[in-house]
């Protein structure tokens, strides 16, 4: 074998080998990025935040995963169910959102709070506006 | 002349042999790396109560903890107790609730293309949303006894005794047929619905058992695979007791059991501006209603 064929055989392997390696970062900061997702709704008070947030920017489907971590943890927390209720009335699933309001008091809320849930709910739902497949 | 030439062919040899060695190195633990965390593909994101792992490498099951990495085989069982969210790295997220079993198979993804998912659901209970919305995302759960597929969606389900608990207050197609305790599988498509705001694709399922395949298209819309090769049930409307349970199952906690069901029975009346005139509102689950068609069979 002459020299330039292992000056040749070796950039190969060397190049697969460095891609393979630098491909790994990639999967360990989305595996991260997970982490601070998780990290960020840690506190019941932070993932509501979190979730508004997300809510407030369109990420409903991120918003209502939030939700239910910070449901999984905290069943009862009155707040993070009320969002949870009004998002679905965003994602179109009113009957899933009536069901998730008939479990709520509107006592347990400050009126603006209750009132402002109810009506993105009572909003009539535009003709499809979601995107399709 | 000669000697140099050959002195000179002996170091390339020399030097050729070390970068070869240098690369197979880095190559070898590039690939063992790329094994051992290419197939992590997600993590658990909220555990509560008792939640349990195994794979080929541990078979005994093992007690998780939040943020740990789930990899592909990973076998999850949750205790009577438990329910997990496990967050996959496209952001779609499956929730089980107690006594449940859930596997993922298969999972590709690439940002800019999509995400390809497998999943198998042994037993229990689960809630699957789908992560960001991609052109190029496909997703299938499978259960024991039929498989799932399903396009930008929120789905839930019940594999089981739990279905045919639930199935038991649906239309009469639903409630009578016979079902396997340990298989039966019911299916709700949550959403999102036609109406929805941007970001968010409307979803939709299909359904096949016994070399048949129904589709779901509107939230609400439910299936029933009763046992092993029968043809899937449905598309029918999930009561609102149905639904009731079906939460209780994935989320027993919120819902206050027997009490959030008996709420839930007169919920779609006494919030009428809730729903917003679609004419959508179920049989209660007494009766076939009009939205109730037993098996339609979609593709044969």
């Amino acid at each position: 074998m002459t020299s330039n064929a292992f000056r040749v055989v070796s950039a190969v392997f060397g190049f697969m080998a460095v891609s393979t390696v630098l491909l790994q970062p990639a999967v360990a900061q989305s595996l991260e990025a997970l982490d601070q997702l998780v990290l960020a709704s840690a506190k019941p008070a932070d993932g509501l935040a979190l979730a508004r947030s997300q809510a407030g920017s369109g990420a409903l489907l991120d918003a209502l995963a939030t939700l239910e971590r910070v449901l999984l943890t905290d069943p009862a927390n009155k707040p993070a169910q009320l969002l949870h209720a009004s998002i679905l009335c965003r994602i179109d699933d009113q009957e899933g959102a009536a069901a998730e309001f008939g479990r709520l008091k509107s006592k347990d809320f400050k009126k603006p709070e209750w009132a402002a849930a109810r009506a993105v709910c009572a909003a009539p739902a535009a003709s499809p506006r979601g995107t399709t497949k | 002349m000669k000697m140099p030439e050959k002195k000179t062919s002996t170091r390339y040899l020399k030097r050729g042999l070390l970068a070869l060695g240098a690369a197979s190195t880095m190559l070898s633990w590039g690939i063992a790396n790329a094994q051992s965390s290419a197939a992590q593909i997600g993590i658990a994101a909220a555990v509560v109560g008792q939640v349990k792992l195994s794979n080929a490498q541990s078979p005994k099951p093992k007690a998780i903890s939040v943020r740990q990495r789930i990899a592909l085989a990973d076998l999850i069982q949750t205790g009577k107790n438990g329910r997990l969210q496990v967050l996959l790295l496209d952001r779609s997220t499956f929730t089980i609730g107690p006594n449940s079993v859930l596997r993922i198979d298969r999972f590709v993804y690439d940002p800019s293309r999509g995400r390809t998912s497998g999943a198998s659901v042994l037993r229990g209970s689960f809630r699957f949303m789908s992560g960001q919305p991609n052109r190029g995302n496909s997703a299938t759960i499978s259960s024991p006894i039929a498989t799932i597929g399903i396009r930008g969606t929120i789905l839930e389900g019940v594999v089981g005794e739990g279905a045919r608990d639930i199935a038991k207050n649906e239309n009469r197609a639903v409630r009578e047929a016979d079902a396997d305790k340990k298989t039966a599988t019911l299916v709700v498509l949550r959403g999102p619905g036609p109406g929805t705001e941007p970001g968010a694709e409307i979803g939709s399922a299909s359904v096949t058992s016994g070399g048949v395949t129904v589709e779901l298209t509107e939230p609400m819309q439910a299936v029933y695979v009763p046992r092993a090769g029968a043809a899937p049930i449905g598309p029918f409307r999930i009561s609102p007791g149905g639904l009731s349970g079906l939460h209780d199952q994935v989320f027993p906690d919120q819902g206050g059991g027997g009490l959030g069901k008996a709420l839930l029975g007169g919920a779609l009346r006494v919030l009428p501006g809730v729903i917003n005139g679609k004419g959508k509102r179920n049989t209660g689950g007494s009766a076939p209603g009009p939205n109730d068609q037993p098996g339609v069979p979609v593709k044969p």
